[in-house]
């Protein structure tokens, strides 16, 4: 990283963040706190997975931006946030759900917040390659 | 034609739109009620594969009109869409071909492949 150049420390921090949810719903899928939402008991294991998968997917998002890879950082969270937009919308009006009330509206925003996040990286991308 | 990678990428992206939007359909019409998912999850689903439908075509027309970079992007975005549905439902009884997993997660992977593609004109645009 050439001196001067601005860090993205904020943007990193976010991206650990929504790591960490993600994560987070892994023990809790397979404790049984998605038991009643009637998803088939066969694709809990696979939502634990996918879960995982788009927790590591944050954190690798989040150093590849420490390292200042923003470009690759920005694509590997466009990725995750696709993944996490499927599962929102699908899972917006299953009953008993162990999330906030009213998915239907913090999800989409949630996936907005991430794409605006993203687009910062993509800015700085755009400006490592130019400057 | 010079650039017929770029067409055949075109191509795959319409197929896409096409596939997404019969989807759409054949769950409208029942087709994935015997699935075990809940009927508030199948409509959803509708309602996913319509998203991805408007996604690819938007991919399309971007990529048509030389918004390389915003398909790029937005072609990762829904390959990570679909593959979140190929991970979580290819154990189900589905009205697709057999060995979802497989050819699903290899689609995803074509998917990426043509958003890799697009970025290279945006490199040489």
């Amino acid at each position: 990283m050439r001196e001067g150049e601005e860090k993205h420390y904020g943007l990193a921090a976010l991206f650990a963040g929504i790591g960490l949810i993600f994560w987070a719903n892994v023990p809790a899928l397979f404790a049984g706190h998605f038991a009643a939402t009637g998803l088939p008991p066969a694709t809990i294991p696979l939502h634990a997975f996918a879960n995982g998968l788009e927790g590591t997917g944050w954190f690798a998002a989040a150093f590849l931006t420490l390292k200042g890879r923003y470009e690759a950082a920005s694509w590997l969270g466009y990725f995750c946030a696709g993944l996490w937009a499927w599962d929102m919308v699908t899972t917006a009006y299953l009953p008993a759900m162990p999330v906030p009330p009213h998915q239907w509206l913090w999800g989409p925003i949630s996936v907005l917040l991430m794409c605006l996040a993203l687009r910062r990286l993509v800015h700085a991308s755009a400006r490592h390659m130019s400057g | 034609m010079k650039n017929w990678p770029f067409f055949l990428w075109c191509a795959f992206f319409l197929i896409l739109a096409l596939n997404f939007a019969s989807t759409v359909l054949a769950i409208l019409g029942g087709d994935f009620d015997g699935t075990g998912l809940p009927p508030e999850m199948t409509i959803m689903e509708a309602v996913a594969n319509g998203f991805a439908a408007l996604g690819w075509a938007a991919v399309l027309i971007s990529a048509l009109f030389k918004r390389y970079l915003a398909a790029a992007r937005l072609a990762v975005f829904l390959a990570g869409f679909f593959l979140f549905d190929v991970i979580t439902t290819f154990v189900l009884p589905m009205p697709l071909p057999p060995y979802f997993l497989i050819w699903g997660s290899a689609v995803a992977g074509l998917m990426l492949l043509g958003a890799r593609h697009l970025q290279k004109e945006a490199r040489h645009a």
